[in-house]
């Protein structure tokens, strides 16, 4: 990976359980993710990038974009796009950990232990809220 | 018959108390003595089961929590003396003042109570915040570089929000026992021959004691439960962390869906309130009358 991106943001398309049509409700998600002509429309009214490989070669995120004077922005997101890790997970307490880190750097910031510290007691935070939620964490 | 009819007048205060105040308080109690446990995996069915004092034990034993409780006491210990001397002073500013003064001073010293405590705390946020506060450009001009969102200087930052709000509300209640005094009493001072300051210090301060320490209590109170302007300043800095005062962990322990251990943070909370007022109260018994 030349430079490893994340993820932050964006949305998600979820089926719920108690639907009547599951399986076309799932495939009307897949189809709104990944059909060229649904990813160009969510680009021109609601400025979105895809998340599909498919929407790469979309003649919209071609050339420059007037808002920004011309200048070709989607390149940049194509080549993080492809460098972002898909093995992550979102936890089921990601804000409880966003809430440990924000409180860990506060400390750092102000002179109270390093980063790196702070990242390690996100992650013990992480796990007790995991806990907290009755599941259970490997090591 | 008549004490019967009394109970039924009573109905239209006891049924939404014990629906939305003693019903919501015994849950939390209950809540805090379970913990979550959970079958099948991530998304399998949650069960609550009884934990005995495990939340509590963890609550008392967060350096977190810990830290909190000693912020909020240092606040109070400063704050709570010099906003009830300055509302104690205003009063008797303006028990001396002209008449037409009173009735103009009196609504401009309560204006600030009046507003809601969540827009005081944000128009305060505008004035803190170094890009948009005309106050910080004033001090930058005159060479003073002041940061008003520091880790060391927020938490006065905070007080001095809460002073604006509550003092003129002290002051009002103070000022109301001051004008119970009878004149007899000032009559007779003025044939002992005490100027102004000395009837101030030694009458009327006195005897607006029972004033004084009602309004120490709802100060300690307050205190203790400080909030609103904890968290509209978490919102502009990040120097407000998720533990800042004890209310504001229950608040985010609750909003992190961790329900067990947010009620027993309340329940530690409100019995170390509890325990201050009381002995607050007891301490104060002799001066106060109450």
């Amino acid at each position: 990976m030349s430079r490893p991106a994340g993820n932050w943001g964006g949305s998600t398309t979820a089926v719920l359980s108690g639907t009547e049509h599951p399986a076309e409700a799932a495939r009307f998600a897949l189809w709104l993710n990944t059909d060229p002509e649904a990813l160009a429309m969510a680009n021109e009214l609601g400025g979105l990038f895809p998340a599909a490989n498919a929407g790469e070669d979309l003649p919209a995120l071609q050339g420059g974009v007037g808002f920004y004077g011309g200048q070709e922005i989607f390149s940049i997101f194509q080549e993080a796009s492809g460098n972002v890790d898909t093995d992550f997970t979102w936890g089921p307490t990601m804000t409880d950990t966003y809430t440990a880190m924000s409180d860990g750097f506060t400390a750092a910031l102000n002179g109270q232990g390093t980063l790196s510290e702070a990242l390690t007691a996100a992650q013990e935070a992480s796990r007790q809220s995991l806990e907290d939620q009755g599941v259970q964490v490997a090591d | 018959m008549r004490s019967r009819a009394r109970l039924w007048f009573t109905l239209p205060f006891l049924v939404p108390f014990v629906l939305f105040y003693l019903l919501p308080i015994g849950y939390a109690i209950v809540q805090s003595l379970t913990k979550t446990e959970r079958t099948g995996g991530i998304f399998g069915e949650t069960t609550t089961t009884f934990a005995g004092l495990e939340q509590y034990s963890r609550v008392v034993t967060d350096p977190a929590f810990l830290r909190g409780v000693g912020r909020v006491l240092l606040f109070g210990v400063v704050q709570v003396p010099i906003m009830l001397a300055f509302a104690l002073l205003l009063a008797l500013v303006l028990d001396s003042a002209v008449a037409r003064l009173k009735r103009t001073f009196r609504i401009a010293f309560f204006l600030p109570h009046g507003i809601p405590g969540v827009i005081a705390a944000l128009m305060w946020a505008f004035l803190y915040s170094p890009q948009l506060s005309p106050i910080v450009d004033l001090l930058e001009g005159g060479g003073l570089d002041v940061d008003f969102l520091g880790s060391g200087t927020i938490l006065w930052s905070i007080a001095d929000v809460v002073t604006w709000t509550y003092t003129g509300y002290n002051m009002l209640i103070i000022f109301a026992a001051m004008q119970a005094i009878p004149q007899s009493v000032y009559e007779a001072a003025k044939v002992d021959g005490a100027g102004g300051i000395r009837t101030a210090w030694s009458i009327k301060i006195p005897l607006v004691m029972p004033a004084l320490v009602l309004t120490g209590v709802f100060s300690i109170i307050g205190t203790l439960q400080l909030f609103t302007e904890p968290i509209v300043f978490r919102a502009i800095s990040t120097n407000v962390t998720s533990s800042y005062t004890p209310n504001l962990l229950a608040y985010t322990t609750a909003s992190a869906n961790n329900y067990p251990l947010a009620a027993a943070i309340s329940v530690v909370l409100a019995v170390a309130t509890f325990i201050l007022s009381f002995t607050f109260l007891r301490a104060t018994a002799k001066r106060s009358g109450l």
